[in-house]
């Protein structure tokens, strides 16, 4: 099982969002950590086979998937950044629906969401409509769908965006249990969501790989660049504004800074053990401040 | 009571019994537990959940899942077609025009549903199924092809057994119904998703209004109604309609997939 991206571009009027990205993606989970307007949307979406590329080609098992095109969406599992329902559908209807488009016979498809409905914890709400869900319900409910024709491939793209720290917990959960023999491509500015899940994390900045390889190997390139400094909580905003700043802890009178920097930023800071949440800030502390 | 065929069974289970009691457990060695599971594993692969099914059961599936609104909006719409029928007969003429009006509006019921996709932010979930957003828009426009068919035919045998002509029922009815339907799907194409709620109402009653004032024309010219409806007139607009009516609808079909093409993001953050 493998896919592979060869020199895939995406070129809109004003925007190049994805600039020649080369990948193979075997079976595992696959962070794609970026900030917001890297491409990582865009890249999920010509890897689902929705919007086209530019230039480049996307390959599973050695064939085309524009050309293989039903027979590719047949094995693929996609849960978008933003998906909405029609209003009158209820939890387990919405399954069904899904179910049918992706041409599944029905008595397997009330089986296959009742099944579905339970791994995902919305057996009890199955006959509610969507519209009265939370958001965590209905991410679940979204892996769910994305779930139906046990794919091949599994796309997910920001699953855990705007969901409370217990419900990314329990997703993070999910996905592990549900990523054995799959191609598991999951995207997130959220380091902590893949810090523990991926196999691999790839890093992407304005439409490129930057980045690709183990969380702990990955991690290991922060070294030297993360330092912890004591400073005069007065004088903290000062130091936020001027270095990347990756956490403050109020110590008393004083404030303990995370600094991101390539040479050491102050007298007395010392060097810390960088996390992946480090790298990210490193490579994407300009974008942050941005938003 | 136990019959002949209960007492043959319970001794064949007897016998099954024993046989199974006197057999040795095999020993199961790890090599060929693992072997079998593995074969077992890739046999299970190979059966995929999905099957393909026929382009009619796909379609019949479908019905099931346009929302009851459209189907109760469409009834709605026979009872209003049969209350303009059921006027009196002297005065057909307002008649024919309240047929031409309405025509307009049963696109809207079937567009809407057709657009719903982008309208709840659906098409991209669907998009990325085995039967896609351009298989589900072309199922959704079958279904309620059919069923403005037979509307039709209800306005037609309605209208036949009061009275009316079926050259006046099909060139005040049909005719401005396809061509009606010919411009939604043309906008449909040119402007995609903007082209749906207010927008698609807004063009019917466009529609409408343009309808009303042809039919005016027409009423203020009797002679005309005579004209248009003699069979080459009205052979020419009804081909013509549906020739176009069908060319637009492969258009607009055909280009489902190549929307957002030069637009980044569609309006998403990355």
């Amino acid at each position: 099982m493998e896919l592979r991206l060869d020199r895939l571009t995406k070129q809109y009027k004003q925007k190049l969002a994805v600039d020649r990205i080369d990948l193979n993606l075997k079976c595992g989970v696959y962070g794609l950590l970026g900030a917001n307007g890297a491409g990582k949307t865009t890249l999920m979406r010509m890897l689902c086979d929705i919007q086209d590329p530019t230039s480049g080609e996307i390959f599973y098992n050695g064939q085309n998937i524009r050309k293989m095109g039903e027979e590719y969406r047949n094995i693929l599992g996609y849960l978008p950044q933003n998906f909405g329902y029609y209003p009158e559908f209820t939890a387990y209807k919405f399954l069904l629906y899904i179910a049918s488009l992706k041409g599944i016979g029905k008595e397997k498809a009330k089986l296959r969401a009742l099944e579905l409905l339970d791994i995902v914890g919305l057996m009890d709400e199955k006959k509610r409509k969507i519209k009265t869900f939370s958001g965590g319900m209905k991410q679940r409910l979204g892996i769910a769908q994305a779930m139906l024709n046990e794919p091949e491939i599994l796309i997910l793209d920001e699953p855990t965006a705007g969901l409370d720290p217990k419900e990314r917990v329990r997703f993070r959960n999910l996905i592990s249990s549900f990523s054995q023999n799959k191609i598991v491509l999951l995207s997130t500015h959220i380091v902590s969501d893949v810090e523990y899940i991926a196999d691999e994390i790839l890093v992407m900045k304005d439409g490129r790989l930057i980045h690709r390889g183990a969380p702990e190997v990955i991690t290991k390139e922060a070294q030297g660049l993360v330092w912890e400094c004591r400073v005069d909580s007065k004088l903290a905003g000062q130091y936020v504004e001027e270095y990347n700043v990756g956490n403050l802890k109020n110590a008393g009178d004083e404030t303990i800074l995370r600094i991101i920097s390539d040479t050491k930023p102050m007298e007395g800071a010392i060097e810390a053990e960088p996390t992946l949440e480090d790298l990210y800030l490193y490579y994407f502390s300009e974008e942050e401040k941005g938003q | 009571m136990l019959n002949w065929n209960d007492l043959e069974n319970k001794k064949l289970e007897k016998e099954i019994r024993m046989f199974l009691e006197s057999r040795e457990e095999p020993v199961i060695e790890e090599e060929r537990k693992r072997q079998s599971l593995e074969f077992l594993r890739l046999q299970r692969k190979s059966i995929h959940i999905t099957l393909r099914k026929p382009y009619g059961q796909r379609v019949l599936e479908q019905a099931a899942y346009i929302s009851p609104a459209a189907w109760v909006f469409q009834g709605l719409l026979v009872l209003v077609l049969g209350t303009i029928l059921n006027t009196p007969f002297d005065m057909k003429e307002i008649v024919l025009a309240n047929l031409s009006i309405c025509a307009p509006i049963i696109g809207v019921i079937g567009f809407t549903e057709v657009m719903r996709s982008y309208q709840k932010n659906m098409w991209e979930l669907e998009q990325a199924c085995r039967y896609n957003l351009r298989q589900l828009a072309g199922m959704r426009l079958l279904l309620f092809a059919a069923a403005d068919i037979l509307v039709v035919a209800g306005v037609m045998v309605g209208g036949l057994s009061l009275g009316f002509g079926a050259e006046e029922l099909l060139l005040f009815f049909l005719v401005p119904q396809l061509l009606s339907d010919s411009v939604y799907l043309y906008l449909m194409a040119r402007f995609r998703r903007k082209f749906q709620g207010t927008v698609l109402i807004g063009a019917a009653v466009l529609m409408t209004l343009f309808w009303i004032q042809i039919s005016m024309i027409i009423m203020e010219a009797p002679w005309l109604i005579y004209e248009l409806s003699r069979p080459w007139a009205l052979t020419f607009f009804i081909v013509v309609s549906a020739t176009l009516l069908t060319a637009l609808s492969i258009r607009f079909l055909h280009g489902i997939e190549k929307e957002e093409e030069g637009r980044w993001n569609f309006g998403w953050t990355d």
